[in-house]
């Protein structure tokens, strides 16, 4: 479960390329042996992605959420994000 | 001592050797010579030194393939070192090249004593399978002995063996990592993997992985309908004027003999196929986001650098949006080309 007070950043080592709607992710690496790792986020993840910015506390990306995509369940959309989160911990793109 | 200059993607590199252990003829070279050029305002010089490689210390290092090779800051330069994972300690090549790459040295270690060969080998030998890489095993086939009557003798180096085969691993190594770098940095483009088929002044372009099927599909055209193929490896892409160029590189794949030579005839890109083997001929045409991503992973690219990547995307956008891409399965036979002429995908 993610804690809805935590604030999260960005990686300052990942390159980012707006394409249309969409968003690739490039880590920048320091040996080969983990290259080749790319990935791309749909206009949802791209969203989500713009508002972790070191200032939005969880809670309030949720919210923001809630606000854009109107109708949308509640509940599916806070699980939708944490579910983010955790795919870009993972990655290491957001700390 | 020798010294001569290349002309690879428009930018003319020399390199000079004042060592009297080392002589080279380029023009000897198979694929050194088709690019030879005059040594008039060159943008790169080289200065090769042969003996004992100098300790750098206090380097940071950037990025580090396998363990062996290491780019490194070094006093404000950059520096490329090829470190021999058999014999620690050993630094076997490096380069230090000024910060605007107009000028380096590259430090070639002596030739290993026997006694450091009969080290190196225990250590290859205990190491467990797959920690001994292709090169190292390479070296170790290189014993520099020749059988006479059934015993080995050890065959003498003149300066022009020895500078062939420094020069033949510098080319493979050193000089490959280096312009994967220099390209980018340059911005000239960016080094990718794949082969250039040409024909009729339009070319097309084979892209993937070794093992894709670059070198096959390459003799497949020059076989059916005659067309020409500078690489059946990589090469040089770049977008300039709105127009996809590309330029040759003096390595090929397994089609050397059959390869153009030079730089590249300025013929318009009129397609991409990412390829793969596949039991039948399958053709899809590739989304945009997909084709950036599949141009970029099978580029060279300088993965340390976030302005760099950064600019190789910007390059992939722009192939990607001027140039059709397919995802291409393709069967090894005579068929593909027509496959391809009635998908009207090539029109060679």
């Amino acid at each position: 479960m993610v804690d809805k007070n935590k604030i999260y950043s960005k990686n300052k080592d990942i390159v980012t390329r707006e394409i249309d709607d969409e968003l690739i992710l490039m880590p920048i690496y320091k040996t080969n042996s983990e290259i080749n790792k790319m990935y791309t986020l749909n206009e949802t993840a791209a969203f989500m992605w713009d508002k972790i910015d070191g200032k939005n506390t969880v809670s309030e990306i949720i919210n923001m959420l809630i606000g854009r995509y109107e109708g949308v369940n509640e509940e599916e959309l806070s699980a939708d994000f944490q579910e983010f989160i955790a795919d870009m911990k993972s990655i290491k793109a957001i700390v | 001592m020798f010294d001569f200059c290349i002309s690879v993607a428009d930018k003319k590199i020399v390199f000079n050797c004042d060592s009297q252990f080392l002589d080279y003829d380029a023009s000897e070279s198979k694929e050194f010579s088709e690019h030879l050029c005059e040594c008039e305002s060159p943008d790169l010089c080289f200065n090769i030194e042969y003996g004992n490689v100098p300790q750098f210390r206090n380097k940071e290092i950037l990025f580090s393939v396998d363990n062996s090779w290491f780019l490194c800051k070094w006093d404000g330069k950059f520096l490329l070192e090829y470190v021999d994972r058999t014999l620690p300690g050993r630094t076997e090549r490096v380069g230090v090249i000024d910060e605007d790459l107009t000028n380096g040295t590259i430090y070639i270690n002596h030739e290993k004593t026997e006694k450091e060969k009969e080290l190196a080998k225990q250590l290859r030998d205990s190491m467990p399978d797959g920690m001994v890489s292709k090169r190292e095993k390479r070296a170790e086939k290189k014993t520099g002995t020749v059988k006479k009557n059934g015993n080995k003798i050890k065959k003498k180096k003149t300066p022009l063996d020895l500078g062939r085969s420094v020069m033949a691993e510098l080319k493979a190594n050193f000089f490959q990592a280096f312009l994967v770098e220099y390209v980018v940095r340059k911005r000239m483009g960016f080094i990718a993997h794949c082969a250039t088929v040409t024909k009729d002044g339009k070319t097309y372009i084979f892209m993937g992985q070794s093992g894709a099927g670059k070198s096959t599909i390459a003799e497949l055209f020059i076989d059916i309908c005659g067309a020409r193929v500078y690489n059946d490896d990589r090469a040089v892409l770049n977008v300039e004027n709105d127009k996809v160029i590309f330029y040759n590189l003096p390595w090929t794949g397994t089609l050397t003999n059959k390869c153009l030579k030079g730089q590249g005839d300025g013929s318009e890109l009129c397609g991409i196929f990412f390829i793969s083997h596949s039991k039948s001929n399958v053709l899809n045409k590739t989304g945009k986001i997909e084709a950036i991503t599949k141009i970029f992973k099978n580029s060279f690219p300088v993965f340390w650098n976030k302005k760099d990547v950064n600019y190789i995307f910007s390059v992939c956008e722009k192939i990607a949006k001027t140039v059709p891409c397919y995802d291409l399965g393709f069967v090894n036979d005579k068929n593909i080309v027509n496959f391809l002429r009635d998908n009207k995908c090539v029109d060679i």
